[in-house]
Formats: C-alpha cells, structure tokens, sequence
C-alpha cells in the first residue's frame, strides 16, 4: 500500500484527470499523495535535505509541466520516481562537475553508492519502507515524525518528551532498526513467493 | 566481527553518508572505502544499502511532519503559471524596490559590477517605479482578484498540545506540526488539547482547549465561524477592507490589527480585546460596538454589552426586582 491513507487512489487519478483538462489547482492533490514517497526516494541518495528538497520541488514541477505526457490510468507515482531519478542523476553529475576540489575517487564513490542499489530493488524497498511505517503504532509514527522534523532539534524534543537527548537518539536508532529489519523481512519474504 | 573491521566498517558508512551530503570526506576514510570496494564489494555494498535505508527512512518521516513542502511547489509552479516574463519582472523589480526602500538604502541589494552599468538615475527610478507599480496596479481590484486565492488564508500548524484533529470532508486527520490547514477546514481540540496556527503573514490563531471553529473559504480575508471554546487571535495589520472576521453565535467580530480572545457559552458570547482594536456587529440587532484594548464585551440575544456595564445592569436589575 502506497498511497497515503487519507486520499484514495481514484481521487488521485481524478485529480490528475482534472489538471489535464486545466483545473491546475487540483495538483495539490497530487503532491499532498505522493510527496512523502518521492521526498523519501530522493532523500535517500542526496542526503543534505535541502537540496534533497530542491530536486523533489523540482520533480513536481516537470510533472505538472509535462503532465500531458502521463497516461491516466497508468502508474504515475512510478512515472514521478523516473522523473525523480533523472533529477538526481543531474545533480550528482553537475554537483560532481562543479566542484573543482572533488577528487576524482570521490566522484567515483558518489556515482556507484547511488548505482549499488539498481532502481527496481529501490522501489521495493520503498514500497516494502511504506508498509512497515503503517505498521508501527502512532505513537511511534508521532516521534519519528518530531525527530525528524526540520525545526525543532533533538535536544529541543527530549525536554519537551520529558527524557534526555541520549535516550530520544537511542529511542530513534531502535525504530530505524526495527524499520530496516523489517524492509529486509519484507523483501525476504517477495523473494521467496 | 573484530573491532578493527567494525571501526573500519564505520569509517565506510560515514564516507558514504558525508559523499552522498556532498561534504568533504577524510582522505582516511576514502581510502577505507576505496579498498572495502576492491576487496570486498558485497560487504561495501551492504553498508550503501543500510546508509540508504537509513536516509529513505529519516526523510520518509521529515516529509511525513513536514506539508510546507507542498507550498513551496505551488509557490514555484504558481511563477510558471503566470507564465509571463513581464510579469516576473515586474514582480522581481517590486520586491527589490520595496526591499530597497524599506531598508532606506538601495546599495547592497546590487552586485558591484551591476552598479558601473547603472546610472544614478536608473538606480533612483526603479525604486520609485516600483513602488508606483505596486500601488497603481496591485491595488487595482480587477489585479488582486487575479492573483487571489486561498494561499494567503492557508495556515501552518505552528504549536500544539495533545493530539487536535482537522476535519475536511468528513476526513479527520490528526494536526501534525507544520501541517497546512485550509479554508473549509474544521480544528477540534479535546480537553487539555491545543492548537496554535499561522498565516503567511504571521497573523496567528490560538485554539484552546474544548474548541470547534470552522476556517471560512473565503477569497478575500481570513475568516472563521467559532462554533464552541475559545479562541484567541493575533492579527497582523489587515486591509480595511478586509479584516480577519470571527463568525460567533450573536455576532461578528471584526479585528483589522490587534489581539483578542473570543469564547463562546451556550447563551452568549464574550469578547476581550487585549490590544488593537474589534468591531462588533450583533448577528441580529442592528448594533455596532468598537472595542479597544482592556475592553471586554458580552454578546447575547439581547444586545452587546460592555462587561463592566453588564454588572452593573444587573444588579441594578436585582436591586428594582426587590
């Protein structure tokens, strides 16, 4: 299950149906269903968040540009991720360009970390990532999301949670590891159907 | 797994975390890498993929708290959508205008080799045009309708106590920090529940505990229909013509800059202004009160009445009853 709970499939597939036919404001609905996948894809390989930021804004940007250019009825959200995937090839290859003093090994590095995982293993980790995030309980969720947030820190969020800024890190490093076990647990799991 | 190979394997992992940042690495921890790669892809590709895991889930989760994103695209894709070169130009010569005049110097906002192209005079100008665009043609009523829409009444989820929920279409939704809440949004908060929201313009609403208000889809000012509890409000100078609007059972409260708290009960409501200045118009009767600071107001089926006052009206009430 990819789709975020609150909009259904249908209505995401209307909403695209509308912004073809020129009701532009319809896609927000677009980006509200699928901005966390695309965000998390990109998030992935271009750790600094805030150019991981820029190319997912600019992601959606093509796709409602080029929107024509989807079939409805099709998969857009894996239409989203090529897009999303061409743009951060791009950047990695201009980042690596413009920087004069990125020794040539490291370029090297940048490029195969990206291309050690091939891009169909990357979408089911996505995917397997999804279902393993509805697992957890909302509590759970809820202090993940904090952790993560991008303007409050850590220390910030132990005093507000009542606990030290060891116990929120080791707290949120267990929930990795449980989020990681079970991506693993799920691909396992595809591999042997 | 010896502790040489984990520090090892740790040298590794944070090469690839600081490459995939774009940050300088360690020629230590480049060579780790390089040689891990040589000799043992399997294992260097292992330690890529948890690195990997590790980003998608951190970002997954940041995305998830995190709906400003979805402004930021339509605010880039709302610049495409007047996809006009003039327009952009003129919005970028305002801002820079305003930015010079408002700072009193118009210098620093221009690259030094920019100014030897630029005479004195053109530098004066485009300030002044600027300005004159703006006043001329952004307060022309045919422009603001142009460019209005709900954007500038969506509102951020700014604080929040306990888990309030929002309600759009029969969907509810627990409020997230920085979740977007927009015209036709209703905000409930439970007991011991709040909710602290902001406007683009830093304009912000405080719902307190046991508290239902519905966002009005307005186009033309921030509107909203309290329908039980309390809220308190603090608004940033509005146009005139549109102040931030309160919807209560007996009346309608107007506040074009200030501070005020609003509660409802079942038979009336109150209103306390605690800086600024309210108008308030009873939904029925056809009276008017301003209210300014330290004033507060009571308003029921019978009229609105300064709180003091209402005291006093009572007991003199009780004293012609004996």
């Amino acid at each position: 299950m990819i789709e975020e709970a609150t909009i259904e499939l249908n209505e995401v597939e209307a909403a695209i149906e509308a912004v073809i036919h020129g009701n532009h404001e319809e896609f927000s609905v677009v980006i509200q269903s699928y901005h966390v996948q695309v965000r998390a894809m990109i998030g992935a390989q271009i750790a600094d968040k805030h150019n991981a930021d820029d190319i997912a804004q600019q992601t959606f940007v093509f796709a409602f540009q080029n929107i024509k250019d989807y079939k409805p009825g099709t998969n857009f959200l894996a239409w989203l991720r090529a897009i999303a995937r061409n743009k951060v090839l791009t950047h990695i290859r201009k980042c690596s360009s413009s920087n004069k003093k990125l020794q040539s090994i490291k370029q090297d590095i940048l490029t195969r970390s990206t291309e050690l995982v091939d891009q169909g293993e990357f979408d089911r980790r996505l995917n397997a990532l999804s279902d393993c995030v509805n697992k957890l309980g909302e509590e759970q969720r809820d202090f993940l999301q904090k952790v993560n947030h991008r303007e409050s820190t850590l220390e910030e969020l132990a005093e507000s949670l009542g606990k030290t800024g060891v116990a929120v890190r080791k707290q949120a490093s267990r929930l990795y590891a449980k989020l990681r076990e079970c991506i693993q647990k799920k691909l396992k799991a595809e591999e042997s159907h | 797994m010896s502790s040489e190979s984990a520090l090892s394997e740790e040298k590794v992992a944070h090469c690839i975390q600081l490459c995939l940042s774009e940050e300088e690495v360690p020629d230590e921890e480049l060579q780790s890498l390089n040689e891990l790669m040589k000799t043992d892809s399997h294992k260097a590709k292992e330690i890529a993929v948890r690195i990997l895991d590790e980003n998608m889930i951190r970002s997954w989760f940041r995305s998830e708290a995190d709906t400003v994103f979805i402004n930021e695209v339509q605010k880039r894709l709302k610049i495409r959508f007047q996809d006009s070169e003039f327009i952009s130009a003129v919005m970028s010569k305002v801002h820079e205008g305003l930015e010079d005049v408002a700072s009193g110097e118009s210098g620093p906002a221009v690259a030094k080799d920019e100014v030897k192209s630029v005479s004195m005079m053109k530098y004066i100008l485009v300030p002044v045009i600027a300005l004159a665009v703006y006043v001329g043609i952004f307060n022309s009523d045919f422009i603001k309708a142009f460019f209005a829409n709900e954007d500038s009444f969506l509102m951020t989820v700014d604080d929040l106590r306990g888990k309030p929920t929002v309600v759009n279409n029969d969907k509810r939704k627990t409020a997230l920090l920085k979740m977007i809440v927009r015209p036709g949004d209703t905000l409930n908060t439970g007991n011991g529940q709040e909710l602290k929201l902001k406007y683009p313009d830093y304009s912000s609403v405080e719902v307190k505990d046991n508290t239902s208000a519905l966002i009005v889809k307005s186009e033309t000012k921030k509107e909203i229909q309290l329908l039980r509890g309390s809220l308190k409000v603090g608004i940033v100078k509005q146009d005139a013509k549109a102040p931030m609007t309160i919807h209560t059972s007996f009346a309608v409260i107007k506040i074009t800059e200030g501070m005020a708290v609003v509660s409802l009960s079942d038979t009336q409501d109150f209103i306390e202004v605690l800086s600024g200045e309210a108008v308030i118009e009873h939904a029925s009767a056809n009276i008017i009160k301003n209210a300014g600071p330290g004033q507060k107001f009571t308003i029921s089926n019978e009229g609105i009445v300064e709180s003091g006052l209402a005291k006093i009206k009572e007991e003199t009430r009780e004293l012609n009853n004996e």
